[in-house]
């Protein structure tokens, strides 16, 4: 028997585009966690990625009425949270890294593998400092396929391209960034 | 050459995202096996992949929520007017379709039973008894969007007497517990989540209901439930809610609350 899912994304959203508004408190609640990670990754400030998160709700009350009945809200809302985070950075440019070294020790256990975990921190840390230097463009692809885990063939859609050419992508810059933060580890 | 390297790379994605099929598997292990040193650049690459799952994020602050319920309740307020005649209307179509789909679902299902032959029929009870549930789910999650209160409350007893439940049942409890603005089918969606405490979102969801409700008797329900449940994780939550909270009542009730949580 064919089940429909009335709490599914897109059931959801086509009930807030119908004026079921209250019906994005749960739309919230599966996303908002989401776009703050990735607008977290994109700007490292937690403050403004709050702020873009209200922006992405406040767009897609305001632009409800585009959503299609052949929708995908994840496409839909992730594109919506792109452009939001570019009209940011528009207006601002440039970001500084920024590193919290008190959560950072705090992640460290009094395990007795203390010694491998601090070269395993090492790598991280530099890695996050190899994502800095990424273009914009590249962070936002590896952000959103690797720790956002959306699915590659949504992402090609955002993207306007073909699914293998994300994944060759996405290759590319895992390279890119091995070989940088190998870099840092030599200095 | 290059060729199967650039198919090979797209393959290596696959995998790393545990999105590849036995015969794609298979073709990459094919071209691995026979190209060793692209197979070690790939390799390394995995590394990489997997030093990402080490990368921490913060989590918002409670204001980014609370921010959020401030936009929807403006703009609710800013429709309303405007809005409600569309609503009714629509509400009244849903509803007088349902009630005829029920109607007609049920009887066909009458029909169908007693026209089951009595022997041997083992299997068609099964698919029948596993079409019911289907059916008490659909209907449980259309109830629970009704305008009655009476109606919701119905839903929601029909969640706890499902053999078994999904995650969407779950999630409509959960939603219900946190949203619906009638303190009765709040109350009743709490008792029939308690059914399923044994799973650990129920037991999250129920320590995050702490926060959101408003009214002394969800309060001090789930309290109660959080005590029974032995669910430690909840102390923190009821012990900053017992900063915040004027009443009395449910000060007195999280303290005593904490307090036994601590002592087992």
């Amino acid at each position: 028997m064919h089940q429909t899912n009335l709490l599914d994304d897109h059931a959801l959203m086509l009930k807030v585009r119908d004026g079921e508004i209250e019906k994005l408190n749960l739309l919230y609640k599966r996303y908002s966690r989401r776009f703050f990670g990735f607008f977290y990754g994109m700007t490292n400030d937690g403050a403004t990625s709050e702020d873009l998160v209200q922006n992405v709700f406040m767009r897609i009350l305001k632009y409800k009425h585009t959503y299609k009945d052949s929708g995908d809200f994840e496409i839909w809302a992730f594109q919506m949270a792109r452009n939001v985070h570019h009209d940011h950075y528009r207006k601002n440019k440039r970001y500084a890294f920024k590193e919290d070294m008190n959560s950072y020790e705090e992640q460290l256990s009094d395990s007795q593998n203390r010694e491998v975990e601090m070269e395993r921190s090492d790598e991280l840390m530099n890695l996050k400092k190899a994502l800095e230097d990424l273009s914009q463009e590249k962070k936002e692809l590896i952000e959103l396929v690797r720790l956002q885990k959306v699915k590659y063939a949504k992402v090609a859609e955002m993207f306007g391209i073909t699914e293998s050419a994300v994944k060759v992508r996405v290759h590319r810059i895992l390279k890119e960034l091995r070989e940088s933060y190998m870099r840092l580890d030599v200095r | 050459m290059e060729k199967n390297y650039e198919r090979a790379k797209e393959l290596w994605q696959d995998r790393l995202s545990g999105n590849i099929s036995e015969q794609e598997e298979k073709e990459l292990q094919k071209f691995l096996d026979s190209n060793p040193a692209e197979a070690a650049a790939l390799e390394q690459l995995e590394d990489t992949w997997r030093l990402f799952d080490e990368i921490e994020r913060p989590s918002p602050s409670a204001s980014m929520d609370a921010r959020f319920e401030g936009m929807m309740a403006g703009y609710a307020d800013q429709k309303q007017s405007s809005k409600t005649s569309i609503l009714d209307w629509l509400i009244l179509q849903i509803s007088t379709s349902w009630q005829v789909g029920l109607a007609s679902l049920l009887m066909g299902l009458s029909i169908g039973w007693w026209l089951l032959p009595t022997q041997g029929q083992q299997k068609d009870i099964a698919q029948l008894s596993s079409e019911i549930q289907t059916m008490k789910e659909m209907m449980m999650l259309t109830l629970i969007e009704q305008p009655k209160a009476q109606e919701r409350i119905r839903a929601v007893n029909m969640a706890a007497d499902l053999p078994t439940v999904d995650e969407k049942v779950i999630d409509a409890l959960i939603f219900t517990l946190n949203e619906d603005k009638n303190v009765n089918v709040r109350l009743a969606s709490l008792e029939s989540l308690l059914r399923y405490s044994d799973q650990s979102e129920v037991r999250t969801a129920l320590v995050d209901a702490l926060k959101m409700q408003d009214s002394p008797i969800l309060l001090v329900a789930i309290a109660d439930a959080l005590v029974a449940l032995q669910e430690k994780s909840s102390i923190d939550t009821m012990e900053q809610l017992r900063q915040q909270t004027e009443d009395e009542i449910v000060r007195d009730k999280l303290d005593q609350s904490n307090q036994s949580l601590q002592k087992t």
